[in-house]
């Protein structure tokens, strides 16, 4: 492999492996939609700092994106908070709206700005080895140290306030009465959601981003109840698919993004059937174990 | 001198959505207690413990807890929810669900300490699910889920237990062992306030009974409150309330 395309193999491997883990805490809360959400509610965040401030400096925009997502997330559920509208809905119509005010700040000054819708939603990550910056004494490409970053800041909250979100998304109620405030925890899971996105979708775009937050969780969620391997299973998933769809893609010709998002959803149904097969098997063991009068129903 | 009362609830006033739900609730519950409140549906018990755990913001009134004026959620107050309020698919065993309750306690970025851990295996014996502890909650049967949850609150070591229908759709044993955990508890002078369904066993369960409809219709010892009177007001008054609100 030519070490162009090894770093878009480990742009691809780093992103599946945040999005993988965070995303078993979005499919645990049943919030996938949120980090849907988020993801497209950035844009106007990214935009507006390029037009204010006229830079793409990766600080400036990941402050600008993650301000826009945490924005939606609050102004969601406090629209359903303060109406009859439940949250699913308030946050389905805030994010569309910050998602078309980014589309229009862009086509309006797309003369100045460098940023193209299509990048956004596709990604870059066959060409992460070529836009390269020096970093710690190697050449690197730019997006890695971000990734690098982004994945020991969401690694270290999720290890470190484990118990506190296994007890908001178990019993919000018992939280708050413990003192545990699951409502601003809820809020730096979001923040951490946020600043994913935009660590990521830029090397491998919005549709993959989504694509890895809820599919290897939702995967793993099928086959196993418990979390360790539930978290396990999702970043094996997760970054499985990262290789497969590399290697397939480089095969095939075709989109890297692209390629990781249908091996993800080749993954999720099979074990689909997997399951379903399971299942039908256990339901006649179950259904010959009534019809004998030894062994009973007992199952 | 005379111990302040466990609970001093004065004018507590709540709404969903401006719709009254408690109006003018006055109590004061006493140490060392087994309360039941009881009502009809939609009287606003469980929205009365959820306002004094601060789960739902009150219009008006004050709430003391053992003499001091209560501010947000205080760990001196124990919870269990009504089972059905959480998600049985989550992915935790049951020793786990019961370690939650020492969580106020062990504070962040820590984990449970292993005199804890001991205090969580003690309590899954007292209501026997040991055999159970490395269990998926999924796995279990209602009974066995109320008993996480009185297995949990256990730890929790509170002064002052709320509990929501504890008693709803349990086996014989959980509610064995459920009266045996309340009497313990009451044994160790905390009071324990339980929102109650079954009018038929009150007497049999609690020492004071609240009856409340909106407001505190009746409050005392059960033969006192579970008059035919007082209690054809609760349960009839359902169809006047509503039209004098216009709802």
């Amino acid at each position: 492999m030519s070490p162009a395309a090894t770093w878009s193999l480990v742009i691809a491997l780093l992103a599946a492996g945040i999005c993988s883990a965070l995303g078993v805490w979005l499919v645990l809360l049943r919030q996938s939609l949120t980090g849907d959400g988020i993801s497209h509610s950035v844009l106007p965040g990214l935009v507006l700092v390029f037009l204010l401030f006229g830079t793409r400096a990766n600080l400036a925009m990941m402050l600008g994106a993650a301000v826009a997502g945490l924005l939606t997330v609050w102004l969601s559920r406090e629209i359903s908070r303060l109406t009859r509208i439940r949250e699913d809905a308030s946050l389905g119509v805030v994010f569309t709206i910050f998602f078309a005010i980014g589309v229009i700040l862009i086509t309006r000054s797309a003369r100045q700005i460098d940023l193209d819708p299509g990048c956004v939603l596709y990604g870059l990550v066959e060409f992460v080895g070529f836009d390269t910056i020096a970093w710690a004494g190697y050449d690197v490409p730019r997006t890695l140290p971000i990734l690098v970053i982004t994945g020991v800041i969401v690694a270290a909250f999720l290890t470190l306030f484990h118990k506190e979100l296994a007890l908001m998304a178990f019993d919000p109620s018992l939280a708050h009465a413990l003192r545990r405030h699951p409502h601003r925890l809820y809020l730096a899971l979001m923040a951490m959601v946020a600043l994913t996105t935009v660590a990521c979708f830029e090397a491998v775009g919005s549709i993959l981003v989504i694509a890895l937050l809820i599919a290897p969780a939702a995967t793993a969620q099928l086959l196993t109840r418990r979390f360790a391997p539930m978290m396990i299973g999702a970043l094996v998933g997760g970054a499985s698919a990262a290789v497969a769809g590399y290697f397939l893609a480089v095969r095939w010709n075709t989109s890297i993004a692209g390629m990781i998002a249908s091996v993800l959803g080749a993954q999720y149904l099979l074990a689909v059937i997997l399951i379903s097969l399971l299942q039908r098997s256990r339901r006649s063991i179950s259904a010959r174990g009534a019809s004998d009068p030894v062994l009973g129903g007992s199952v | 001198m005379t111990l302040a009362p466990a609970l001093r609830i004065e004018h507590l006033s709540v709404a969903y959505d401006d719709r009254p739900v408690l109006e003018n609730v006055n109590l004061e519950l006493g140490r060392g207690k087994l309360i039941g409140i009881v009502g009809p549906n939609g009287a606003g018990k469980s929205t009365l413990l959820k306002a004094i755990l601060g789960l739902t913001p009150k219009l008006l009134g004050s709430i003391e807890l053992l003499g001091e004026p209560l501010r947000g959620a205080d760990l001196r107050l124990g919870y269990v929810p009504q089972r059905e309020s959480v998600d049985w698919d989550f992915p935790v065993t049951v020793a786990e669900v019961v370690a939650m309750g020492t969580y106020g306690r062990v504070g962040w970025f820590r984990r449970p300490s292993a005199a804890e851990r001991t205090r969580v295996q003690r309590a899954l014996d007292q209501v026997g699910l040991s055999e159970y502890a490395s269990r998926q909650i999924s796995q279990l049967s209602g009974g066995q889920q109320q008993r996480t949850f009185l297995a949990r609150a256990l730890v929790q070591d509170a002064e002052v237990y709320l509990l929501d229908e504890p008693f709803a759709g349990i086996d014989a044993t959980t509610e064995e062992a459920l009266i045996e955990v309340l009497l313990d508890l009451r044994a160790q002078g905390r009071t324990l306030v339980a929102v109650h369904h079954d009018l038929g066993t009150v007497a049999k369960f609690f020492d004071e009974v609240v009856l409340l409809h909106r407001h505190v219709l009746a409050f005392g010892p059960p033969d006192e409150v579970l008059t035919p009177t007082l209690l054809e007001v609760a349960y009839s008054s359902k169809s006047t309330s509503r039209s004098a609100w216009g709802a």
